[in-house]
């Protein structure tokens, strides 16, 4: 039923011009082939004109609804710089978060190893000392030596010991920076819906088209159906909302 | 004695659970219990004794604030000593906070000195016998 019409409207747009090449391809005669094959693709090109106009429009409509629209509008007028300035906030924390680590590793580390070394240092002093047989003035000094090792090592290792904490505090950012970011998540998220939204919009009332147009494919201005998105004016739309209302009262019974 | 208290830490975030565990261990607590927001916290809380509750307020499930609420209108915890960490900071919700019968309140983010200040203060108020 449906398809005995598409294969007449094929026909008729593009029967006579194939009719005419093919003639003048069986006939050999290249003038004619030559004309007619310009006359295809003058057709043709007239289809992609109207499909280009047709985009444009549906372009127009859908940016004239995101103008128009007040959660867009939020969301583009404010949402979506708020969410800038948090994404900037975040990367600043995280900023702050890795050089305030990278100080206290570095600080640090040279603590830890000077500990270390002179621990080295003194403890092969000892042993040397203790092998050798040293005398007492040599014991005396070492002691004193020993003790002030200890003295900078506990220094040191309270020093890193602070620095740890310090680094563990600096591990917060993962909390604030992850508060803020689920933020921007729901906004995007949000946003998504809203695109998702326009783009259902403007597509669904072409697709809305395409269902009434086979009713309508008699008249001039059904020839757009083979292409999606014929139509997307106001009256349109209202014709198809008007034909969605009356189906779904007939099923109603 | 003061080692023996029961600490609950209630954060979604469990980087910011561990930080305050740790800190809780340098300072000499080693009972330390966490919860990712109210609603797995307030059956800890029913179930088991706590002496000092820590929560954030910006979690999802239920947030710090009904948790705040929910352990005060229960007379069973109602006078549990509670801390909130939180990085909200709008004046009206420390007010409402403070209103709702929190006990401490400390700004993320912080230091892990403004946490043993806090903890301090909060300290006296730990029942002994209730």
């Amino acid at each position: 039923m449906s398809a005995a019409p598409v294969s007449t409207t094929l026909q008729q747009r593009w029967g006579e011009a194939c009719l005419a090449l093919s003639l003048s391809l069986e006939a050999g005669d290249e003038e004619r082939f030559l004309a007619s094959l310009d006359a295809l693709t003058g057709l043709r090109e007239r289809g992609l004109w109207d499909s280009l106009r047709q985009l444009d429009a549906r372009l127009r409509a859908a940016l004239d609804q995101f103008r128009l629209d007040p959660r867009l509008l939020r969301l583009a007028g404010k949402d979506i710089p708020d969410a800038r300035a948090r994404l900037d906030h975040v990367l600043k924390l995280t900023d702050d978060a890795a050089h305030r680590t990278l100080d206290l590793v570095e600080s640090s580390t040279p603590l830890v190893a000077r500990t270390s070394a002179a621990a080295a240092a003194l403890a092969s002093e000892c042993r040397d000392a203790h092998e050798s047989g040293a005398a007492s003035p040599y014991w005396a000094d070492l002691l004193v030596r020993l003790q002030g090792h200890l003295i900078a090592a506990h220094k040191d290792g309270e020093q890193v010991k602070a620095n740890l904490v310090e680094v563990l505090m600096a591990q917060g950012y993962q909390d604030l920076s992850g508060q803020i970011i689920r933020r921007v998540i729901e906004l995007v998220a949000q946003l998504e819906d809203e695109l998702a939204r326009l783009v259902q919009d403007s597509t669904g009332a072409a697709s809305e088209n395409r269902r009434e147009l086979p009713a309508d494919e008699d008249t001039r201005r059904g020839l757009g159906p083979a292409i999606p998105g014929v139509s997307v004016s106001t009256v349109d739309g209202q014709q198809d909302v008007d034909e969605l209302f009356a189906m779904g009262v007939a099923m109603k019974g | 004695m003061k080692k023996d208290l029961r600490f609950l830490v209630v954060d979604d975030f469990s980087t910011m659970r561990r930080i305050v565990k740790n800190l809780l261990h340098d300072l000499g607590y080693a009972n330390v219990q966490e919860a990712d927001d109210g609603k797995t916290a307030l059956p800890m809380l029913q179930a088991e004794p706590f002496d000092i509750l820590i929560t954030d307020w910006n979690m999802p499930g239920m947030p710090g604030l009904d948790l705040l609420k929910a352990v005060r209108s229960d007379p069973k915890l109602a006078k549990i000593p509670v801390l909130m960490l939180t990085a909200e900071a709008k004046r009206d919700q420390i007010v409402e906070a403070a209103k709702a019968g929190v006990n401490g309140y400390v700004i993320k983010p912080f230091t892990a000195q403004v946490l043993a200040e806090k903890l301090e203060k909060i300290l006296p108020l730990v029942a002994t016998g209730a």
